[in-house]
């Protein structure tokens, strides 16, 4: 926990004294060091939350119902957070805050789908009965996404950068890379934390 | 055929009230088991449990086919019930009801007169829609398609309520004889001349 | 997962006989999807609309057609069913009667739609075809949703929440495929194959998910 803590402080300190401006972003470019976390994790958590769910459903243990909710919290939050830190970063990129590029969109439906799941949390009162409704639609939810991934950058145009950043002018360095990934790892030990928490 | 259910060390709860902790008990084919107690004191849990329509917070109930253990989807298939809660359809004829609930098990019923005889229920009404009955006939109803699916486990949930005495007569006579070739039959009841009929008595006590 | 003919027939007579006596039920869906449908085309008036947009608004119409779909497990008996019916026959005979509603009820609102939106068809096939696969995934899932729904204590919009991102795949490839038969260009054959594709694993994944809500 403790270790956890450290890292994270040495990671924002890294990203806000040592991480260069990008050519052209100047020092906006410190968003996309929360920004693809959050999307990274809303993606984990999603999986994750399935993963429970499919155990709820085999051992019929109140507890993986638990942990398939917890997941999906904290992937709302994740998705919710790196839509807004997506928005700014594209008007201020692209110009636009929305774009339908295929990954925003693929998050816009994340939102929609975790939004949907919580909701029918909302709507039904026996612990039971929720329990074995809600691990069902996150079940029923999975199977949308392959589907969408096929799809979904067929029907609109991408500007994103990939894999991770080029095009649009932005250069990935070294010291940048290493600073990603190192905030990618410590946003899922953050996780992985927060999802064996008691309570 | 069903010979027993166990349950077997069975704790359950709802919200925070227990309802049963650490039950067990054998239920046995062949006999008429009457599960009495107060209002809100279990019975249709108890039956809900046996049946396996719910599971346990804890505990095992076991159900066995000749010596067998079959799980809760094959037992579902050998049980047929009576209770306060189960409606029939309201725009359906009699006919079309039993029609339906008998082809649900794969039962194909051309003529239902000997059954409309057995539980006294006017042939009349027969095409009659089910939106026009009293109570008390459409619990001769209900019992009428328990007698037409004929399965091994009887759940009856308080199976005499609106019936006037030749009905419970009727029925108290349907049920010893079905105990007697060896169905399981679990009655809750609050009534004196039901409980009487019984070979063995549960009483669930008050929380 | 067996499926016994005697049952499934069972059940879908059942519905019928009660949705004929009922006409309520589907009245209702008609005229809910009418006014949607005169909502929008009054909304647009005469406006020239390209392809895209208006293979667009038959999906949007389609889909709030669905919602209809919402009542099939308000089941009058629905413990009596519990005790007496197996859950496969109950999920494919209430949803092949979702299809067949589904049916009838675009029977009506496609020629309307094409009518008030003065559309020309250049492939009827491939829009008949994209129709018919559409709500036949929109009625699979529709009903494994709607049993879901059923168990909620505050419904208002439930059903439409839940659907939506279930058939979001169906609903992007059907436009696609519907903005194709109407200008005939090139069809997007793949787009028809993922949606079939899509529509047998909704199927199969709800006919296994229903055991668990069922059982
Ligand atoms: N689904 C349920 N949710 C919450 N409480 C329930 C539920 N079913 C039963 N109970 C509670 O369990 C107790 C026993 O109910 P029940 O078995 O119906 O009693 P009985 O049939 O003996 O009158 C009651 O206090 C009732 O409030
Ligand atoms: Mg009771």
């Amino acid at each position: 926990m403790f270790i956890i803590f450290l890292f994270t402080v040495a990671i924002i300190a890294a990203i806000f004294l040592i991480v260069p401006p990008a050519q052209g972003l100047g020092y906006l470019v410190r968003i996309i060091y929360f920004h693809i976390p959050a999307a990274w994790l809303s993606v984990i958590a999603f999986f994750t939350s399935a993963f429970y769910a499919a155990k709820f459903l085999k051992f019929q243990e109140i507890i993986f119902d638990e942990l398939s909710a917890r997941a999906a919290k904290i992937g709302f939050v994740c998705v919710i957070f790196s839509t807004l830190s997506g928005a700014i970063f594209s008007k201020l990129t692209w110009g636009a805050y929305w774009n339908w590029d295929p990954r925003q969109t693929t998050i816009f439906v994340l939102i929609l789908i975790y939004g949907a799941y919580l909701t029918l949390r909302l709507a039904v009162t026996d612990l039971k009965i929720r329990a074995k409704v809600s691990a069902i639609y996150s079940l029923l939810s999975v199977l949308t996404v392959p589907f969408l991934i096929f799809i979904l950058p067929r029907m609109y145009f991408s500007l994103h950068p990939s894999p991770i950043i080029n095009s649009s002018g932005l250069e990935m360095d070294s010291t940048m890379l290493a600073v990603l990934i190192a905030a990618l790892i410590d946003s899922t030990l953050i996780f992985i934390y927060l999802m064996k928490r008691r309570g | 055929m069903i010979n027993k259910i166990v349950f077997e060390n069975v704790s359950h709860s709802f919200a925070n009230k227990k309802i049963f902790e650490n039950f067990s008990i054998e239920l046995d084919a062949g006999k008429i088991i009457a599960i009495t107690g107060a209002n809100g004191s279990g019975k249709s849990t108890f039956l809900k449990l046996a049946g396996q329509f719910i599971k346990p917070d804890t505990g095992k109930i076991i159900a066995f086919d000749d010596g067998k253990i079959i799980d809760k989807i094959n037992l579902r298939k050998k049980i047929s019930a009576v209770a306060p809660n189960m409606n029939l359809y309201s725009e359906l004829t009699a006919f079309e009801n039993i029609k339906f609930f008998v082809g649900l098990r794969d039962i194909v019923l051309n003529d239902t007169d000997e059954f409309f005889k057995r539980v006294e229920l006017d042939i009349e009404t027969k095409n009659k829609s089910v939106k026009n009955f009293s109570t008390g006939m459409i619990q001769r109803l209900k019992f009428l398609i328990l007698l037409a699916i004929d399965s091994d486990v009887w759940i009856l949930d308080e199976p005499c309520s609106n019936l006037d005495d030749s009905g419970k007569n009727i029925f108290l006579k349907e049920i010893k004889n079905s105990a007697q070739i060896g169905k399981l039959i679990l009655m809750a009841t609050n009534e004196r001349d039901e409980a009487k009929i019984a070979n063995e008595i549960i009483s669930l006590p008050i929380h | 997962m067996k499926l016994s003919a005697c049952q499934f027939i069972s059940v879908i007579r059942k519905e019928f006989l009660i949705n004929c006596r009922q006409r309520a039920i589907f009245v209702s869906m008609l005229m809910f999807s009418l006014t949607a449908l005169a909502c929008i085309s009054l909304a647009i008036g005469g406006t020239f609309l390209e392809s895209k947009l208006l293979s667009a608004l038959l999906w949007i119409i389609i889909f709030f057609a669905s919602t209809a779909l919402d009542k099939t497990f308000d089941d009058e008996a629905i413990t009596t069913l519990k005790i007496y019916g197996d859950s496969q026959s109950i999920f494919f005979g209430k949803m092949i009667f979702s299809l067949i509603s589904m049916t009838a009820l675009m029977i009506f609102l496609l020629p309307t739609f094409l009518i008030l939106f003065d559309c020309e068809v250049k492939s009827p096939p491939i829009l008949l075809i994209t129709i018919f696969f559409g709500i036949c995934g929109i009625s699979g899932a529709g009903t494994l949703i709607s049993a879901i729904s059923a168990t909620a204590s505050i419904r208002s919009g439930l059903f439409s929440i839940l659907l939506f991102p279930i058939i979001l795949p169906i609903f992007l490839l059907a436009i696609d495929l519907t903005s194709a038969a109407l200008l005939n260009f090139e069809i997007p054959i793949s787009s028809l194959i993922t949606m079939i594709i899509y529509d047998s694993i909704l199927i199969l994944a709800g006919s296994i998910l229903f055991d668990y809500l069922w059982y």
